[in-house]
Parts: C-alpha cells; sequence; structure tokens
C-alpha cells in the first residue's frame, strides 16, 4: 500500500475506501485504448485481478471493453499471438488443428 | 488486409522507411489508402456489405451479415481473395461463408454450440459458449472453479509522457472512410 501511495500519489486511506466502496456494489469495470496504449496487458491483467478480487465478475458488475472495430472480438477467438484457437499452443491442440 | 499502418502506427517516418524496404509489398484494401500507395500490388477488396460471415461482439454474441449488393468492379471479398492466392502456392481453400463458418466451429470450440439457422435469426440470444446472458454466476470456468489471478508488479513511473491515440467522434482510425463523406473536417479539424 505504500508503494501505490507513493507511484500513484493518491493517498492511503482514499486508495482503501475505494477498495471498500467498489467490493460492496455491482460495479462495471471499462477500458479502451487508453489503458491498452499505456500500460498493455499487464495493465489490462491487474484490472481484471481488481474486478475479480472486488467480487465484480459473475452476477453483479462486470468487464466492459470498448472494442474500436466491428468483429475485433471474432477476430480475437481466432487468431492470438500466444493460444491456439482450440486452447493452450502445445503439440496437442496442433495435432487436433492439422486434422481439421 | 484492411489496415494503413503508415498512417496508423506510431513513428511514421520509420514504418514507411521499413514498408518501402520490403521485397514485396501487397495490399488487400477496398480503398486507395496511404499504404496502398506505395504497394507493389494492391487487390481491390469488397466492403461488409458487399460480402457475408459471421461477426462477434464483446457480448459474445455472434450475428451473419447478409451480402445487399455485388462489390464494384474487379473487387472481391477477402476469402475470395485469400482462396486464389492460396491456389497459386498449391493450398486448397474454402471460400464459401457458410462452410468456413463450420470450420471455424470444429476450430475454436467457443462457437462449436452455435448454429448457422441462429446466427442468421437476429431475434436469437446466439451467445457462445452455451447462449448465457452472463457468464460465471457460481464458478468460473477452471478445474477447481475458483478465479485465477496474474499479478504484475507496476513498475515506477519514469518522468515523461506516453503518447496514445484519440477517436474523435467525426473521425475513425486514418481517415480513410470518413475524409470521404461530404462535410468532412468541418465540425473537427484537429488530427490527433
Amino acid at each position: 500500500m505504500d508503494y501505490a501511495e507513493k507511484i500513484t500519489e493518491i493517498l492511503k486511506e482514499d486508495i482503501e475506501n475505494f477498495a471498500k466502496l467498489i467490493s460492496q456494489k455491482g460495479v462495471i469495470f471499462a477500458w479502451g485504448l487508453g489503458l491498452t496504449q499505456s500500460s498493455g496487458v499487464d495493465g489490462v491483467r491487474s484490472y481484471i485481478d481488481l474486478a475479480l478480487l472486488t467480487g465484480n465478475i459473475g452476477k453483479y458488475g462486470g468487464l466492459l471493453v470498448f472494442r474500436g472495430q466491428t468483429n475485433v472480438q471474432g477476430a480475437g477467438d481466432i487468431v492470438k499471438p500466444n493460444v491456439f484457437p482450440n486452447g493452450a499452443m502445445n503439440e496437442e491442440n496442433a495435432q487436433k488443428l492439422l486434422k481439421i | 488486409m484492411g489496415y494503413n499502418p503508415l498512417i496508423s502506427m506510431p513513428n511514421r517516418e520509420k514504418v514507411e522507411r521499413k514498408l518501402r524496404s520490403l521485397d514485396l509489398l501487397v495490399v488487400i484494401d477496398p480503398f486507395m489508402t496511404e499504404t496502398a500507395k506505395i504497394a507493389d500490388y494492391v487487390l481491390p477488396a469488397a466492403l461488409w456489405v458487399e460480402k457475408e460471415g459471421s461477426v462477434a461482439n464483446l457480448d459474445r454474441l455472434v450475428k451473419w451479415r447478409f451480402k445487399a449488393i455485388d462489390p464494384p468492379g474487379e473487387a472481391k471479398p477477402d476469402y475470395e481473395i485469400l482462396k486464389e492466392l492460396a491456389e497459386g502456392f498449391g493450398y486448397s481453400f474454402n471460400s464459401d461463408p457458410k462452410e468456413v463458418f463450420e470450420e471455424m466451429k470444429k476450430v475454436s470450440p467457443t462457437y462449436s454450440n452455435l448454429s448457422l439457422d441462429e446466427i442468421m435469426d437476429y431475434s436469437s440470444n446466439s451467445r457462445y459458449p452455451n447462449h448465457e446472458v452472463s457468464l460465471y454466476e457460481e464458478k468460473f470456468n477452471t478445474e477447481d472453479g475458483k478465479a485465477r489471478f496474474i499479478f504484475r508488479e507496476q513498475h515506477e513511473v519514469k518522468n515523461g509522457m506516453i503518447l496514445i491515440t484519440v477517436r474523435n467522434v467525426t473521425r475513425y482510425n486514418t481517415d480513410v472512410v470518413t475524409g470521404r463523406i461530404p462535410g468532412f473536417g468541418v465540425y473537427s479539424t484537429h488530427i490527433y
């Protein structure tokens, strides 16, 4: 928390109060290119971790990423740099894809 | 394909130098973009109303886009261009969008519970994986049903600025499409 206070220049008590607030209400965590272009994958993962930690995925709250083009979601479902469309990038999944 | 990196990527001079140094630059695009202008070959592509296929949005909703008109001139849908290119290299690609969708269901199991009929019906709840309106109500899709955290160390922010792109209401990406609209630039003249 001391480190968080130092790098964000937001008072520790304010961070704690805000964390309590968002864990007691359903909160939608939205983001767009501002987060992805400044903090990349690490920033997005940290943001999602915060939603998970505060109980905001599932029945209450949720994640909402604003996508810039019509089929960004669909393209991402099929093509990713580090994952096969059928799961982890390993020999077994590669063989399954080869058969298709 | 449908990408104008000469304008959309940071460090334009470096991008242009790299693109010009390529042995072969082929651009597939519906429009004569800045990148297309420096290409060795430009293959004209069809627009969304001139072809068909499925699209998925962030709500996991998958819908079919129906073709309304034929593409003009020599323009072709991307899937036909890719099929012909693949054949030139000795490969066999399928360019029937409905058959491609069936193939996609096998390749990406997330899609396997959707049918062509339901994604073509605009009143249906064609969400993957199993038509859920919301996911993870009781547990997560992991072995023990619990969430997996991926913690990242936050490095100290150094002095200086990080520049990011901005979208204006009246302009979109590299202006390839919005720049063709009559009255373009009247309400928003600044480029970011």
